[in-house]
């Protein structure tokens, strides 16, 4: 077969993959911008390196294909015998060099402020459980286990599976928002690590170890994440649901002893 | 070095299995390798098939959740220490030697240790499929405090890494003791393919970090068996140390895997691009810095265990560094085909199938080293797409394009060139319709390693699942390809390609028995 | 065969050097506070009654239950409001519940861990083995300072007690 030919149905092929999912949005196919300001700047990273990536990518391929192309035996071309060049090498040091400098600036910029757990005003002690997750407001009585609420039938295909299959608990892990919550981070037994990608938070729960990260939430909202890391055989199976709710709404449920599940926010769905 | 493979009597070598059992020739024991691989990258295979099948679709369908995480577990121990690496080993052996103008390994009798020692490890590993409590299933990384949970798989498991361990550094001691003492005179370092050059930096990795392995493997054996505590708080222990020994072994590691390839594909381009190697010595330190800087970047695929600050800017900042001289190899090839007169057989269509493809995985390896995105990467199919990029395509792709430019020599005769050709698109489309969709899922926050996933993930899964199916098809043809050429075929010149340069062109296809029993002159 | 002989030294050394990394990672968790293992070291009580500083901060205490229903271990208070440099003392109960004798130790872990190398423990019930009677309620002494030379910018500590029970290795799998 001929090469071009094969470039141009390969190329038809990538496209008609690219329009496939007609209903995943390109949002839903990126990392998600999240709901703090750090989750903000953590997609802004990620998009920068991306671009970047892209343009070295086109650079470095576009020069591939048009030699693909045009330095080819069949066009009868005489082969050069450069084999050696001093000042490009030290280019193509340098630059890259220069622009992994460049990136990362803001990457410990905002490292750093992930890094800030100072002020809190919440403290929030998460345990890891093979299979659940333990949340105890410290200070407070409010304490409970949340786990998965996905029925078995739904997980072995008797039933029709919901929209939240495998990412719905028992008992949401309700937080006030534009407050400083912080979290210290455990475990009972295995490795588990903690992860909502809209807080861009994610972090190993060690047994006999507390780790710790922050956060501020800025728009009510419910939050969907899961466990990060290999804890056995229902690791796929531990989810995590935080309803982010107004101060007011808080301290209310906190008062109730954290016994009242906030359902009216069920329809801001993120 | 004066007791080397001199004497002529060697060449009345026993038939049948005897001959394989007891050979210490370097052609056989390589083909042994290469062989050996082949099967595995099929068991390995089948094992990622049952992974794909289950995820085709949410839900539980096929198999339960442990024996899923078994399967993932597997399939990783196959593929690293049975496929890739034993593959490189035979390549090595069938053609530094040659490479190099000497007679055979420096260690011929070791050579065949260090081969049985495999098939032995190995099925000891995979009888653990059989075992109460099932085949070890805590991943490949070996975490404790879970994998101190496997069952009666655990000795086996542990036992198995240290006999695929010994095998290795067995392997690369013989691969530099041959590289420093057989080279034919006038072969002086600089002058050494970069084959050679990759492989013994390879080799010197391996010496240095398999042993870090097997005595982390120890000491989880230890902690289970024998009351220690290395890794359990319980007992003043930590569980992260075992994740700084283990990547400390790690890191260096996915170099093993992958500079062998880099001197493959440096071999290929050139030939096909008729065109010398571009930048030959920056390609020498290039790898050499690679080398050294993957002792140092261990800790970035640790970031989310609550490290220092400090630690965390350093770990990504030597990370990023590690690109630099990894971008260089890049760009070298890059030049090489720039203005030649290149042509497009199957070993330079799966050489520039590589270097497209590994650089695909390189860069999405430099968006890992963001430590602050990496906290949303992590153990996500962000990074399973990452490594499959540079593992499949990458290594993988480069060994397939060895055992092209070289089947040749090795059988003298040539393959059917239009079934490669079709074995090369084949696997390429396949192998990014299963791998490129892993970035999208691993971004919208599918984690790794889980049977069963949520609705939003439905669409690229089943694609995945798809690709997977197809490239492990694909991959008979390359087997049927082998065999056939292997049969017969349109006999080989001795340069075999229009363009090649190195001492093997200028042996006879297939090579005699002892390469070069006299030094050949280098000029 | 010179060249094999090294490279075999080379192997057999990093293997025992694989072995050498534990000692080094607790040198290293010891002065950076790595890994939030405080040291277990006795301080002496005088170095501290100098300088106290004005500056204030909060330290918590927090305990992880391995086995709630057998071994209640808890914090006496949540919260102090403290100066560095100066000593201060906090109290840890015990309830065991079971109606066997529980023997272990009690592992702390601080966060942020860089903290963990200015947090001085004068006295605790960590250094040594607990063993706490069927139905005894036990209150367990802490007497700690923090170093004045922690960074400005860490204001509040926690410190986490897990106890473990004593592995007994002839039981263990
Ligand atoms: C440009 C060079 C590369 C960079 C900057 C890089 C960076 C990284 C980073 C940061 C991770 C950790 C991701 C995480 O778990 O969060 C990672 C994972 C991984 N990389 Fe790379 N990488 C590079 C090249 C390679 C190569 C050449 C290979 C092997 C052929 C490789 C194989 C792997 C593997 C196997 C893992 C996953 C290990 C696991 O968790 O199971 N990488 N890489
Ligand atoms: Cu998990
Ligand atoms: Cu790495």
């Amino acid at each position: 077969m001929n090469f071009l030919n094969l470039k141009k149905l390969s190329l038809l092929i990538a496209l008609g993959l690219l329009s496939l999912p007609a209903h995943a949005g390109w949002l839903d196919l990126n990392m998600p911008k999240g709901v703090t300001d750090i989750s903000n700047e953590v997609y802004g990273l990620h998009m920068l390196i991306l671009y970047i990536c892209i343009v070295i990518g086109v650079l470095v391929f576009g020069a591939m294909f048009w030699s693909i192309l045009k330095h080819r035996k069949s066009r009868g071309v005489t082969p050069a015998t450069f084999h050696e060049s001093t000042k490009l090498e030290f280019l193509w040091t340098i630059v890259p060099f220069a622009i992994l400098i460049g990136m990362a600036v803001p990457a410990t910029k905002t490292l750093i402020k992930m890094y800030d757990t100072s002020d809190a005003e919440i403290h929030i002690k998460i345990t890891g459980y093979q299979w659940l997750w333990q949340y105890e407001y410290l200070n407070t009585d409010v304490s409970f286990y949340s786990k998965l609420s996905t029925p078995y039938k739904e997980i072995y295909n008797q039933k029709e599976k919901n929209i939240n299959y495998l990412q719905e608990v028992d008992r949401k892990l309700v937080l006030p928002i534009n407050k400083k919550i912080r979290f210290l981070l455990t475990s009972n037994d295995v490795l588990h690590a903690w992860w909502v990608p809209d807080l861009a938070l994610k972090k190993d729960a060690i047994p006999g170890f507390i780790n710790e990260m922050a956060v501020v939430i800025k728009e009510p909202g419910v939050y969907r994440g899961r466990c990060a890391e290999l804890c056995g055989r229902h690791h796929g199976f531990m989810p995590i649901v935080i309803e982010a709710v107004e101060q007011d709404q808080y301290d209310q449920w906190l008062a109730n002893g954290g016994k009242v599940e906030s359902t009216d926010l069920a329809s801001t769905e993120k | 070095m004066s007791t080397v493979v001199k004497d002529t009597h060697h060449d009345e070598h026993p038939s049948g299995i005897m001959r394989w059992l007891t050979t210490t020739n370097h052609k056989d024991i390589g083909s042994l390798y290469l062989w050996f691989a082949l099967i595995m990258f099929f068991i390995g295979g089948l094992m990622a098939l049952v992974i794909r099948s289950e995820l085709f679709q949410p839900g539980l369908q096929f198999v339960d959740p442990q024996f899923f995480n078994s399967m993932t577990t597997m399939h990783a121990l196959v593929m690293i220490f049975g496929v890739v690496m034993p593959a490189f080993t035979g390549l090595a052996n069938w053609m530094i030697p040659i490479m190099i103008g000497g007679p055979d390994m420096a260690l011929p009798r070791m050579n065949n240790y260090s081969f049985w020692i495999m098939p032995f490890a190995f099925s000891m590993l995979l009888s653990t499929l059989f075992m109460d409590g099932g085949a070890p299933a805590g991943g490949w990384t070996l975490y404790p405090p879970l994998s101190l949970q496997t069952g009666d798989a655990f000795p086996f498991l542990i036992f198995a890494i240290h006999f695929m361990g010994l095998s290795s550094i067995m392997g690369a001691i013989n691969i530099v003791a041959t590289i420093l003492n057989m080279r034919a005179p006038g072969m002086t370092l600089m002058k050494m393919p970069l084959f050679v050059w990759t492989w013994l930096i390879t080799a010197f990795l391996l010496i240095a970090v398999m042993p870090v392995l097997a005595g982390g493997v120890t000491m989880l054996l230890t902690d289970k068996f024998f009351g220690t505590s290395f890794f359990n708080a319980a007992g003043g222990g930590d569980p992260v140390m075992f994740q700084h020994i283990f990547w400390f072994f790690g890191h260096p590691e996915v170099y093993i895997l992958i500079l062998p390839s880099f001197g493959v594909v440096s071999a290929i381009i050139p030939t096909f691009a008729r065109k010398p190697l571009f930048g030959y010595s920056s390609m020498v330190y290039a790898t050499a810095s690679i080398a050294f800087l993957s002792f140092i970047v261990w800790a970035h695929h640790m970031f989310t265990v609550g490290m220092p600050l400090a630690g965390e800017v350093f770990f990504m900042l030597a990370t990023m560094l590690i690109a630099v001289p990894t971008g260089v190899k890049v760009f070298n090839w890059v030049t090489t085909m720039w203005r030649g007169a290149m042509t497009f057989e199957t070993p330079m269509l799966f050489a520039i199938g590589f270097i497209v493809m590994f650089t695909i995985g390189g860069f999405s390896g430099l968006m890992l080293a963001i430590t602050p995105a990496d906290f949303q990467y992590h153990d996500t199919y962000f990074v399973v797409a990452h490594f499959h990029y540079v593992l499949v395509p990458g290594s993988i792709f480069a060994i397939m394009a060895a055992v092209y430019f070289w089947l040749p020599k090795w059988t003298g005769n040539m393959y059917p060139e239009t079934l490669g050709k079709v074995h090369f698109w084949l696997s390429t489309f396949f192998v990014n319709l299963t791998f490129f969709p892993m970035h999208f899922v691993g971004l919208a926050g599918m984690p790794r390693r889980i049977p069963d996933y949520s609705l939003q993930f439905a669409d690229y899964n089943m694609i995945a699942s798809f690709g997977a199916f197809g490239f492990g098809f694909a991959q008979l043809i390359f087997v049927y390809l082998i065999v056939k050429t292997i049969r017969g075929g349109e006999k080989a010149t001795d340069e075999v390609w229009e363009g090649a340069e190195g001492l093997e062109w200028t042996l006879s296809s297939p090579p005699p028995y002892h390469s070069f029993n006299t030094p050949p002159v280098i000029k | 065969m010179g060249t094999v002989k090294k490279l075999i030294f080379v192997c057999v050394f990093m293997f025992f050097f694989s072995f050498a990394l534990i000692p080094l990672y607790n040198i290293i968790c010891d002065v950076t506070g790595l890994n939030g293992n405080t040291s277990n070291l006795k301080e002496k009580v005088n170095t501290f009654s100098e300088v106290v500083s004005t500056e204030k901060l909060n330290i918590q205490f927090i305990s992880h239950e391995v086995n709630k229903n057998k071994l209640e271990f808890k914090p006496k208070e949540f919260e102090m409001t403290i100066s560095p440099g100066k000593v201060y003392s906090t109290l840890y109960v015990a309830t065991n519940k079971s109606n066997s004798k529980i023997v272990g130790q009690a592992i702390p872990s601080v966060s942020p861990n860089e903290a963990a190398k200015y947090l001085k423990k004068l006295e605790c019930f960590c250094f040594e083995e607990q063993t706490f009677k069927p139905g005894e309620v036990v209150e367990l002494p802490l007497y700690f300072a923090i170093d004045e030379k922690m960074p400005k910018r860490i204001k509040t500590i926690t410190l986490s007690y897990s106890f473990f029970e004593a592995i007994d290795v002839s039981k263990k799998n």
